[in-house]
């Protein structure tokens, strides 16, 4: 069965009232995805343990941050997660506020199954890419360079950077559609 | 309309945070103005989310929970602060003398003392019932049909070694209660694999660090897929911080 219990939107109303409660069953809902997001971006467990909890705690400082009507609480938490990350890692001051990050996401990447179908889906994809464009994809989101950096450090043209990133992230674009049609 | 495609790569660095400032912000200036363009950078958006979200790692530490549930129980409550403002604003014309303004500080600080006070006991109770709820969970999934009871052992003599492992597959919680474990060297640590039937490489399920006694135990969840076969579990020395696969030869094993 997937997500027994209540809802994200339900647990976000129960934060808005101030339920500590809430707040504990979204931890052992998500806690696991905003980890890893924020380990794969900094590579070093206590960084990612900091950032997890300030993330924690920004939703339940903030809980209207999150708006239902926008989609995925699963998707906004790890977008979030990975721009403080990126944030974290390049030692720089925020770039944009939590507030300011708007994601339309599919509502059903909060369903168990769909989410897990799309993940391997969007794996598979990523295998398959070409190294190339998979490796300029990974340095562009997970290390936050910009594509710029990227083409001095991997000696390859701008244009050539800018296509392979726009090729492979249209590629993983494929994963929800074809998650949805299973 | 179809988006601009003069600007199709640019979007795309935009969505992943990839453009540098003057060039994100040339961007963003178009989007204020172009719907098209605006709908395909939130497309772009929900991409790069679903590439996000695809990232697989382990299970954050057991103690990570406790120690945010420590801080949320820490804080002020937000219906607390609301209530405190309406008791100021609702107090102010009594300030409008100087016996009831005194009179209305010595209570104020009263009430802030047995707020602090209720604070923390009722902090002190939810985490109390969190740990008992947990507990009663924990144990009822233990007695469940579908829980996988397993024993390692080493060829070990005495002290014998011991690490039991419970797999609950429809919850994806792992408990392991290990004990006489010797003790090892600084910098090292035990670690616990799953080793999957169909032939793929071990996963690292957790890092076991015996007290004194020798004695470790850990429950973690979802460290697999629910479909994942099981061939065996075992456990071998890593480096303290663990390792991704096994460096040495298990020194446990069984299923």
């Amino acid at each position: 069965m997937d997500n027994p219990g209540p809802s994200d939107s339900q647990l976000v109303i129960r934060l808005k009232q101030g339920d500590e409660d809430a707040l504990a069953s979204l931890f052992q809902r998500y806690g696991r995805i905003v980890y890893a997001v924020a380990l794969r971006v900094l590579g070093e467990s206590t960084a990612a343990e900091d950032i997890s909890q300030e993330i924690f705690m920004q939703l339940w400082r903030k809980p209207q941050l999150f708006d239902s009507q926008r989609g995925s609480l699963s998707a906004w938490l790890a977008v979030v997660t990975r721009h403080r990350s990126i944030d974290q890692l390049r030692k720089r001051r925020p770039q944009c506020d939590i507030e300011d990050v708007q994601l339309f996401c599919d509502a059903r990447l909060d369903e168990h199954v769909f989410r897990s179908a799309v993940m391997e889906k969007v794996r598979t994809i990523l295998s398959h890419l070409p190294q190339e464009q998979r490796t300029a994809l990974e340095m562009a989101f997970f290390d936050g360079l910009t594509h710029v950096e990227i083409a001095e450090k991997t000696s390859q043209p701008l244009g050539t950077i800018k296509t392979r990133i726009r090729t492979a992230i249209l590629a993983v674009r494929g994963a929800l559609s074809e998650a949805g049609n299973k | 309309m179809a988006f601009h495609e003069q600007f199709a790569e640019d979007l795309a660095l935009h969505a992943l945070g990839a453009l540098p400032p003057d060039e994100a912000a040339n961007v963003g200036k178009h989007l204020e103005q172009c719907p098209e363009c605006r709908q395909e950078y939130l497309r772009l958006t929900a991409d790069a989310a679903t590439l996000a979200l695809s990232v697989e790692g382990p299970a954050p530490p057991e103690h990570l929970q406790n120690d945010l549930m420590r801080r949320v129980y820490a804080e002020p409550r937000m219906t607390n602060i609301l209530q405190s403002r309406v008791r100021w604003w609702s107090l102010a014309p009594v300030f409008s003398t100087a016996l009831l303004a005194l009179f209305a500080i010595l209570l104020w600080q009263e009430n802030a003392d047995l707020r602090l006070e209720n604070t923390e006991q009722t902090a002190e109770i939810a985490q109390t019932r969190e740990l008992l709820h947990r507990a009663t969970h924990v144990l009822a999934e233990i007695s469940s049909p579908d829980a996988i009871h397993a024993t390692l052992v080493s060829a070990n003599q005495k002290p014998q070694p011991q690490c039991r492992i419970i797999y609950m597959r429809r919850s994806g919680t792992l408990v392991i209660a290990a004990n006489h474990l010797p003790a090892l060297p600084d910098k090292k640590a035990y670690e616990l694999w799953i080793i999957p039937g169909d032939g793929s490489s071990p996963i690292p399920a957790g890092m076991l660090r015996p007290n004194a006694n020798g004695d470790a135990s850990m429950a973690i969840h979802r460290v697999i897929g629910e479909r994942t076969i099981i061939k065996a579990f075992a456990v071998t020395v890593e480096a303290d911080a663990g390792s991704d696969w096994p460096t040495s030869k298990p020194i446990m094993s069984g299923q």
